[in-house]
């Protein structure tokens, strides 16, 4: 089955425009043959009354006498006209008195009894058969109807005239239907080939073909649509390719951050690989120089005399250093690679500071200064961090003051501060103190305060770099406050994380 | 002084290719009355295990020619050797070199620079904790008793030398 919904808007105009063509054409036919039809009758029964008036006015007489020889031979004259194909004379009774026929006649030897009433009739009567009109009419001689005349009358030229009318009707309306169908495809055409370029646009654009417009170059209501199309279009390809570029963009700066992290770790390995080797280069010349220093103050090689024995010991320390340094800077190299992890398991604060006391007293009262420690007594029992790391800060940075302060007291205090969720431990010393303008770098590889001091402040210079990663690892921050002359004060705080308390499960 | 060996048990091989270092190593060990026995490389070391059999072998990693971990794979491949106790000696000091080096077999490793008046101390403690695991694709030839050569003296008398540790 054909679904006619799904035909085309041309076919189906066409279709319409077509059926109501002929409809029209053909009922405009229809309409003059049957006008033509009823001018003709009206013609053929004048006809018939003028034929009917002469054949009376030449008869009448032969009538009212009953000649009746001379009656057949007058109807019998009126079949030399071709029109006429039967005659009849009645009587004042009705009863033929003579009649005639063509020869082809139908009604020879019909019983005819239409006599009375055209007697009867004051008008003539008409009497229309399949191919002929009978027309009769009275005769009136005076007041007296004597008889009648009727005549037959052949419709064979109407049948022919209308046969033509029909025919040429037939042929109009086919023509004007031909035409109609024509002039319905092309305007159809018209109508819908703007729709059909429209929707063929519409298609490619929905397939992802942006680069075509649609051309149409009416000025009516689909011309407005083709435009606004064409500048949806228009804005579609803008858009997308705004979206390309910035997917480009975003995708060139991955790239790029993907180079430049790649760099950034190259970097770093680089380094790594360096420090590994002037670590190697150095520790290979140090272990000559720390092992016949320490070969000799054994006497390995024969014994030593007090100075020889002075100089190789501080040949010695100062190999120490220099390995301490080596050691530092491997330190802070592994933080700064990211190599070292704090570890967050439970330890005891108190312990920690009670063993780390015993060490940095003996190497303050060495230095031949105060060591003072106080320790909040509210500070948990129990934290959770990791503990060799914060040894090592708050030896670092015991050790800092010890170096940098000639004489008075180093203090060490600890405290928790419960409402910041932090704990703090301060280590304040009487030494030199910081200028201002230094205070920003302390913390610095190798920034160590210059001054024009009379001892010499030995260290590597990385204490504080280190003291400061390692302090940043473990999630805290360190600060520094500092009067030049008076001392400074180191002030580090580290998240308060309280280690639960397995009770009582022994 | 330095010819200190007064026919003591521990016999020692050193495998250093720098002279300096390897005088300190040896005078070191000399100096702990040590029977010493020194190679520059790899394979003057393995050259001297031919007729030697060491209570351990102190190998430097970074050599030229054969380096320290070529020198333990072939004293491993040897049966003959295959269960001396090597300890590494070594400038790398970086995090993960001497996990890097127990992990390929190493049965010990010290960084340089040595401390000298420790240095037995740490030599005891490594060589007492070492436990031989007798790898089983060297059943196939049976070794000519190598536990006997191999394994230490035992530990428990210190050698003489050790009052002289002064600070």
């Amino acid at each position: 089955m054909i679904n006619r919904a799904t035909w085309p808007l041309a076919i189906k105009l066409t279709l319409v425009m077509t059926v109501m063509i002929v409809l029209t054409v053909g009922a405009v036919t229809l309409l003059s043959i049957r006008r033509e039809q009823a001018t003709f009758r009206t013609d053929l029964e004048q006809q018939g009354e003028l034929l009917l008036d002469s054949l009376t006015a030449s008869g009448a007489d032969l009538l009212y006498r009953l000649q009746l020889t001379s009656l057949q031979n007058l109807i019998g004259g009126l079949g030399t006209t071709k029109a006429i194909v039967a005659g009849w004379v009645y009587d004042a009774q009705g009863h033929v008195l003579a009649d005639a026929f063509s020869p082809d006649s139908p009604l020879i030897g019909a019983v005819d009894d239409s006599g009375k009433n055209l007697v009867d009739s004051p008008t003539t009567v008409f009497n229309w058969q399949d191919n002929q009109l009978l027309a009769g009419k009275a005769v009136v001689l005076g007041r007296q109807t004597i008889g009648a005349f009727r005549i037959g009358l052949s419709t064979a030229p109407l049948e022919a005239k209308m046969i033509t009318l029909r025919d040429e009707g037939l042929l109009v309306a086919l023509v004007a239907s031909l035409t109609g169908i024509v002039v319905s495809i092309l305007l159809s055409r018209t109508l819908t080939e703007p729709l059909r370029i429209l929707t063929s646009a519409t298609e490619r654009a929905a397939q992802g073909d942006l680069s075509q417009t649609a051309s149409i170059r009416s000025h009516d209501e689909v011309a407005i649509l083709a435009n606004s199309f064409n500048t949806m279009v228009v804005r579609l390809r803008t858009t997308i390719q705004e979206m390309q570029q910035r997917t480009d963009e975003v995708r060139r700066s991955e790239q790029e951050l993907k180079a430049a992290n790649a760099l950034a770790q190259e970097s770093v390995r680089l380094k790594s690989e360096f420090l590994s080797a002037i670590s190697h280069e150095l520790r290979t010349p140090l272990n000559a120089i720390l092992g016949f220093s320490d070969l000799l103050l054994v006497g390995m090689f024969g014994p030593l005399n007090e100075q020889q024995t002075t100089k190789v010991s501080r040949l010695k320390e100062n190999g120490s250093r220099l390995l301490l340094l080596i050691n530092d800077l491997l330190d802070l190299s592994r933080i700064e690679a990211g190599r070292v992890e704090v570890q967050q398991k439970p330890f005891a604060p108190h312990l920690l500071i009670d063993h780390l006391t015993e060490q940095m007293e003996s190497l303050a009262v060495q230095n031949s200064l105060i060591f003072e420690k106080s320790v909040d007594p509210t500070l948990p029992e129990s934290l959770v961090g990791d503990e060799q790391r914060l040894e090592q800060v708050i030896v670092n940075l015991v050790s800092n003051a010890i170096k940098f302060t000639r004489e008075g007291s180093i203090s060490l205090k600890v405290w928790p501060d419960t409402a910041a969720q932090r704990w703090l431990i301060s280590v304040k010393d009487t030494g030199i103190g910081i200028p201002p303008h230094a205070l920003d770098t302390i913390f610095e590889e190798f920034r160590q305060v210059e001054g024009g001091y009379s001892r010499p402040y030995q260290g590597t210079g990385l204490g504080l770099a280190i003291t400061r990663n390692l302090v940043r690892l473990m999630g805290g921050k360190i600060s520094v406050t500092s009067t030049l002359d008076v001392g400074s004060t180191f002030l580090v705080e580290l998240p308060l994380v309280v280690a639960e308390m397995s009770k009582p499960t022994i | 002084m330095e010819n200190g060996n007064q026919g003591l048990p521990w016999q020692a091989l050193v495998v250093e290719d720098e002279p300096d270092n390897l005088e300190v190593i040896v005078a070191t060990l000399r100096w702990q009355k040590m029977t010493v026995r020194t190679a520059r490389n790899g394979f003057e070391a393995i050259e001297a295990l031919k007729d030697f059999t060491p209570n351990f072998v102190l190998c430097d990693l970074a050599m030229p020619d054969m380096n320290g971990w070529q020198t333990l794979t072939a004293i491993r491949n040897n049966s003959k050797t295959a269960l001396i106790p090597v300890i590494a000696l070594s400038a790398y000091a970086m995090v993960g070199d001497r996990e890097k080096a127990l992990a390929s077999g190493f049965d010990g490793y010290i960084t340089k620079p040595i401390d000298v008046l420790t240095f037995f101390d740490t030599l005891k403690v490594i060589l007492g904790s070492i436990v031989r695991q007798i790898p089983a694709t060297k059943d196939k030839k049976p070794t000519t008793a190598p536990e006997k050569t191999a394994e230490p003296t035992p530990l428990t008398t210190p050698p003489p030398g050790q009052n002289n540790t002064n600070k």
